[in-house]
């Protein structure tokens, strides 16, 4: 074929070599390939649903007469869908290698690839570059690994890059979950509050950086994984409210898919379902939902955050029918924030969010645009896989192949109204970059559910297959 | 191995490239080109959005031949040497980019827009479709309406 100077087959699957993007990636159309067998071939959406809820354990029993608001949620695989593909330049040759990457571990990354091609670690010169926004994805290397051994095996330099459908379907996802969540009340206070997890596996096996993490999280039979999961999860979710004895617990559940940290890792589902019984809660005890959370938020910094939404977005305000606002809130990170938005779900199948104002508490702001850009990123997340974006698994594999069809937000689903506000707080500076999620999925879940007058219980939303796959 | 000739931000370029090679291709590998971005390859993401004759395209689907004595603009030829274009400018007052990768084509596009609709409202901006995984729509929004009274 023109352009094409090679085919290579390599552990992960197979590269043709061209002079341009455009007839690599023909070439790759043309392949005739045998595939062995995936991992998980035998499973779709519907059994990785059963295998969750079997493993989410029961709440607690309880008297008759105790009085709860429970839910149970599912939230789909999302896709990290980096805008840039996973890629990487690698340069292998008998004496030394180069490769150059956007990573987030580039120390393991250096160490693994010195072992994929047989060289000493002193050996291999790793380039840490600029690359795409990855919202987690980038914390795997594999496009470096791929790009030496092609080198290696072709005996050149290459610049490799996956087709939007790869990285789409053979990329990585945040893991499917399934939740219990109640809260028991007497007497206009919040007695206990318990919320059991369970989820698809999240594959940190990347560590946190360094060799010594990376080597414990990838101790075989998932023991390792599984220990660094508890403590991600048990280190990151908390409940901000005094909702009296209250538990989280993470069950996961061991399948070998593609999976991986996606910006807020546990808690934007987490806490997105806990934000949504707390409104159910507030309704039971028939108070408004700020105020509510006025009430039984922890510390006066949170209250602060809250009011300021609650005053800015002037929460309360008398909007059409088929539309309302909705409000969340969220502790992490030595951080706290409050979301506000206004949804106009006039049709309920083609939801806007129309407004949002946002309140953060970061403590000390270095930099105070790059702040309120990190809220805007988590105000989008949070729209797009609260409402429409999402990836079903069929036979192994997802059905979403591109942005056609994997419905990450666009500018028409974006609200025309953004209003954030710092509150600059105590000294020690928190985190910011996936602070903003949690508190916005709370949010736009609460004003369809007000919008609506249901219930939300799946995620995304709005989730038919209004698509043609691409063949698999 | 057919010949193609064609302007790229305001040069005389050729290259040879079979008809139906994306011109996108042509622009990034042939001809070291980088600004527009892959993202998906069907006018979907909208990455790579330049323009062709002054009106938007995405190159991605458009076969190298048919650029063939046009005038292709990329983000690269959008400034007037020092001189920012009032959409760049616009864009930098409002800091919209995060990673940036989205951006070029962002930018093309608005400047397209703009070019249309001298005022545009929000739901002109709303028909812009580029993906931004980043997620600063409200930023581009802004720039854009910004943009526009610069541009008087």
């Amino acid at each position: 074929m023109p352009g094409v100077l090679d085919v290579v087959t390599i552990g992960t699957g197979v590269a043709v070599v061209a002079e341009t993007f455009g007839q690599a990636l023909d070439g790759k159309e043309a392949l005739d390939v045998t595939w062995g067998p995936g991992t998980v071939d035998a499973l779709s959406d519907d059994g990785i649903k059963a295998r969750l809820k079997a493993a989410t354990p029961s709440l607690d029993v309880l008297g008759l007469l105790v009085k709860k608001v429970e839910g149970e949620f599912d939230f789909a695989f999302a896709s990290h869908a980096p805008l840039e593909t996973n890629s990487a330049v690698a340069d292998v040759r008998s004496d030394g290698a180069e490769v150059w990457l956007g990573l987030k571990s580039p120390i393991i990354a250096q160490a693994a690839i010195a072992k994929a091609v047989g060289l000493p670690v002193s050996k291999v010169k790793v380039h840490v570059v600029q690359s795409g926004g990855s919202f987690g994805r980038r914390l795997f290397y594999d496009a470096a690994l791929e790009a030496a051994a092609v080198s290696k095996k072709s005996g050149r330099p290459i610049r490799l890059m996956w087709s939007r459908i790869d990285d789409t379907r053979h990329g990585r996802m945040r893991p499917a979950t399934h939740h219990r969540v109640r809260a028991t009340y007497a007497a206009g206070q919040v007695l206990t509050f318990q919320h059991q997890v369970a989820a698809v596996e999240t594959d940190f096996r990347h560590g946190l950086g360094d060799a010594l993490t990376a080597a414990a999280a990838s101790i075989p039979s998932g023991i390792g994984n599984a220990t660094f999961a508890q403590t991600l999860f048990l280190t990151t979710v908390k409940s901000p409210y005094n909702f009296g004895l209250t538990t989280q617990t993470l069950t996961e559940v061991p399948l070998k898919m593609h999976t991986g940290s996606w910006r807020s890792v546990y808690s934007a589902n987490t806490r997105g379902a806990e934000e949504i019984i707390v409104d159910e809660l507030a309704a039971k005890l028939g108070k408004d939902p700020v105020a509510f959370r006025r009430e039984f938020l922890k510390t006066a910094r949170q209250r602060a955050v809250l009011a300021k939404v609650a005053e800015e977005g002037d929460w309360g305000r008398e909007l059409p029918a088929g539309w309302a606002q909705g409000v969340g809130f969220h502790d992490e990170y030595k951080a706290c924030t409050a979301c506000l938005v206004e949804i106009d779900a006039t049709d309920p199948k083609e939801p806007r969010v129309t407004k949002a104002v946002i309140a953060a508490d970061v403590g000390r702001v270095i930099n105070p645009r790059g702040l309120e850009a990190q809220m805007l990123g988590g105000l989008t997340d949070a729209i797009s896989t609260t409402l429409r974006a999402g990836l079903h698994i069929d036979e192994g594999l997802p059905l979403e192949g591109s942005y056609s069809q994997f419905h990450y937000a666009r500018q028409k689903d974006s609200p025309k109204d953004v209003q954030i506000y710092v509150i600059e707080g105590a000294d020690e500076p928190g985190g910011a970059g996936e602070l903003g999620v949690p508190a916005a999925v709370g949010a736009v879940a609460n004003a369809y559910a007000r919008a609506t007058g249901t219930k939300p219980r799946s995620f995304p939303i709005n989730f038919d297959v209004d698509f043609t796959p691409f063949p698999r | 191995m057919p010949s193609h000739t064609f302007t790229v931000n305001g040069e005389s370029v050729t290259v040879d490239a079979p008809d139906d090679l994306p011109l996108l291709w042509a622009l990034r590998d042939l001809l070291g080109i980088r600004g527009p971005k892959y993202g998906c390859g069907i006018d979907v993401c909208k990455a790579c959005t330049s323009h062709l004759d002054g009106e938007a395209v995405r190159p991605c689907v458009v076969p190298v031949a048919e650029a063939a004595g046009r005038e292709v603009t990329t983000i690269e030829g959008l400034a007037d040497g020092d001189e920012l274009h009032p959409v760049q400018e616009a864009w930098l007052e409002q800091d919209v980019a995060q990673c940036g990768y989205c951006q070029p084509g962002q930018i093309m596009a608005a400047v397209a827009l703009l070019k249309r609709t001298k005022n545009p409202t929000d739901a002109d901006i709303d028909e812009i479709a580029n993906v931004c995984r980043c997620g600063t729509y409200f930023r581009i929004r802004e720039a854009i309406k910004s943009a526009a009274a610069r541009m008087g």
